[in-house]
C-alpha cells in the first residue's frame, strides 16, 4: 500500500499530530522514522494513505501543525515530497 | 491520624492513582524511546496527561506541558529562563523559598517585594500596579500563600502585566486543583505547579505550563530525539525534558488530574474553604489562640495558620502530632511571608485542607487542641 510519512520535532509532536488529525477523521499510525530520512537522529513519524496526503496537511495547517518532513517510499528508499 | 497537611503533600490519594503508579511500574517503560509496548503505553499515558492538564489549566497546546520532579524544579526553570544577572523583578511578599532562593542565587538581581497585610486583595493589586508601572523586568506571584491562604488577586495583577508588558511567572503550588487557574485568562509567560498536593498526584510530580516566553534547560541530556545535535532541542517538551520520565508518577498525575476534573475545582474549592471557615470558628473558641483568618472568603484558601502567643509552634505541633494530628508548625519554607504577616521569628502553626477532609476531623482536632493547651504540653 502507498503511504505518506510525516516527520514529528519529538515523539510529543507525532502524538499531537496524530490526535489533530484523528478529529478530522484522519487515521494515522505513529512509528519510528528510517534512521535515513533526517540528519537529526531519532525521530518519529506519522504514517498516512497517500490519498490522504492533501486532507492531512490541510487539517494540519488549521492546528498550526507543521511536520519537518513529509516522505514517500521509492524504490529502496524514500523521497522527499515537501513539509 | 487526622491529616491536615495537604499543602506540603495530599496525604490520602484517590484509589485509582495508586493503581495507577502500581500498574506503570509493573507495565511501562519510557516515552519517545522505543516503538514496542511498553514504551508506546508510557508514551500514550504521557500524552494523556499532557492533554488532561492542558484541558484544565487553558493551555491551547499540549506540547507546552511540561513534566517537572515538584514545582521547585519548575521554578527554577521558570526563573533561569527569564531572570538575568542585574533583572528587576517584582514578588509577592508571601513568596516560597522555591522563588526566593533561586532568585538569591542570581547576582545583582534588584527585588521589589510588594507586602501588603493579609487578605487585603485591593492593598495587593494596586501594589502590583504600581510597582509594575515603575519598571520591571519580570513579575513573580504565588497564587496562594502556603503559610496563610492568602489568595492573590491574580487576574488583575496579570492584567497589570499586560498592561506595562512585563512578563508573568505563577507558583501556582497552593491553588493548582483547587482554584481556578487558566493559562489562556492569566497570558502568564509560565505557571509552575506541584503534582503531589491539589492535583493528588504521587510525590516526585510536578508540571511547568509554558506561555509564549523562551524557555531555558537547567538539566542537560537524552531526549529520545533529535539525538546527533549536541544542543537541546530547541522545541518543547524534549528541550525541558532531559532524562527518563518517572512514568509511575506521570501515571498517578493522570489519574489525579482526572480526579480533580471529575470532582470539579469549585466545588473542592467551597469543600476546602467550608473547612477552614469551620476551623478558624473553632480555634477561635479557644482562649488565647491568634487564627489568621478573613472574612472574605475569596481571599483565603484551605489553609489556616494559628498561634498561641507563649507558646512555641514547634512544641504544639509535636503535641499534636503525638495526638494523632499532622499540621505543619514553624516558618513552612516562606520566612518572606512570615515577615510580611509579622509571624517571625517563632512561625505559626499551619492547617491545610484536602478533598477527603471532614468538619468532623476538625472538630476532632479542636477537641484535641484545646486539650493540650489546657495540660500546657511541652516536649
Amino acid at each position: 500500500m502507498d503511504y505518506y510519512l510525516l516527520i514529528a520535532r519529538s515523539v510529543t509532536h507525532a502524538q499531537h499530530m496524530a490526535r489533530v488529525l484523528e478529529a478530522c477523521g484522519i487515521r494515522s499510525g505513529i512509528l519510528r522514522a528510517p534512521a535515513g530520512l533526517t540528519n537529526r537522529g531519532c525521530s518519529y513519524a506519522l504514517r498516512i494513505r497517500k490519498e490522504q496526503l492533501h486532507a492531512a496537511r490541510t487539517c494540519l495547517e488549521q492546528a498550526e501543525l507543521q511536520p519537518l518532513g513529509i516522505f514517500t517510499r521509492q524504490g529502496n528508499g524514500y523521497r522527499e515530497v515537501g513539509r | 491520624m487526622i491529616y491536615f497537611d495537604a499543602a506540603a503533600t495530599t496525604l490520602e490519594k484517590p484509589q485509582q492513582v495508586r493503581r495507577a503508579v502500581f500498574e506503570a511500574v509493573n507495565a511501562m517503560s519510557s516515552p519517545g524511546r522505543g516503538i514496542h509496548p511498553a514504551a508506546r503505553l508510557a508514551e500514550e499515558t504521557a500524552f494523556q496527561c499532557r492533554m488532561e492538564a492542558a484541558e484544565l489549566f487553558g493551555v491551547s497546546n499540549p506540547e507546552n506541558v511540561i513534566f517537572t520532579g515538584n514545582a521547585t524544579h519548575a521554578l527554577n526553570i521558570a526563573i533561569r529562563s527569564l531572570v538575568r544577572p542585574g533583572s528587576r523583578v517584582v514578588i509577592s511578599g508571601y513568596e516560597h523559598n522555591a522563588v526566593t532562593r533561586t532568585l538569591a542565587a542570581i547576582p545583582d538581581v534588584e527585588l521589589t517585594v510588594v507586602d501588603t497585610p493579609l487578605f487585603r486583595q485591593d492593598d495587593a493589586a494596586q501594589g502590583f500596579e504600581r510597582a509594575i508601572a515603575d519598571g520591571c523586568d519580570l513579575v513573580i506571584c504565588n497564587h496562594v500563600s502556603n503559610v496563610f491562604g492568602f489568595v492573590q488577586p491574580l487576574e488583575r495583577i496579570a492584567e497589570s502585566c499586560r498592561r506595562h508588558g512585563a512578563p508573568l511567572i505563577v507558583d501556582a503550588s497552593q491553588s493548582a486543583g483547587v482554584l481556578p487557574v487558566r493559562m489562556d485568562v492569566l497570558g502568564a509567560a509560565f505557571i509552575a505547579m506541584p503534582g503531589h498536593k491539589g492535583l493528588y498526584g504521587p510525590q516526585g510530580t510536578g508540571l511547568l505550563l509554558c506561555g509564549e516566553a523562551q524557555a531555558e534547560p537547567i538539566m542537560f541530556g537524552g531526549t529520545g530525539s533529535a539525538s546527533r545535535q549536541q544542543e537541546m532541542p530547541a522545541d518543547l517538551p524534549d528541550r525541558l525534558e532531559a532524562g527518563t520520565h518517572n512514568m509511575p508518577g506521570i501515571a498517578g498525575l493522570l489519574e489525579g488530574l482526572r480526579f480533580v476534573r471529575k470532582t470539579g475545582v469549585r466545588k473542592i474549592a467551597a469543600h476546602e474553604r467550608m473547612l477552614t471557615a469551620h476551623a478558624s470558628v473553632q480555634l477561635l473558641r479557644l482562649p488565647g489562640v491568634q487564627v489568621f483568618s478573613t472574612e472574605d472568603a475569596f481571599a483565603q484558601s484551605g489553609v489556616l495558620s494559628f498561634t498561641v502567643p507563649g507558646r512555641d509552634c514547634e512544641e504544639l505541633g509535636t503535641a499534636l502530632a503525638r495526638r494523632g494530628i499532622a499540621v505543619r508548625a514553624g516558618l513552612h519554607c516562606a520566612p518572606l511571608a512570615h515577615r510580611s504577616a509579622g509571624t517571625l521569628p517563632g512561625g505559626t502553626v499551619r492547617l491545610s485542607f484536602s478533598a477527603f477532609n471532614s468538619k468532623r476531623q476538625v472538630e476532632q482536632f479542636a477537641a484535641v487542641l484545646r486539650q493540650v493547651l489546657r495540660e500546657n504540653v511541652t516536649l
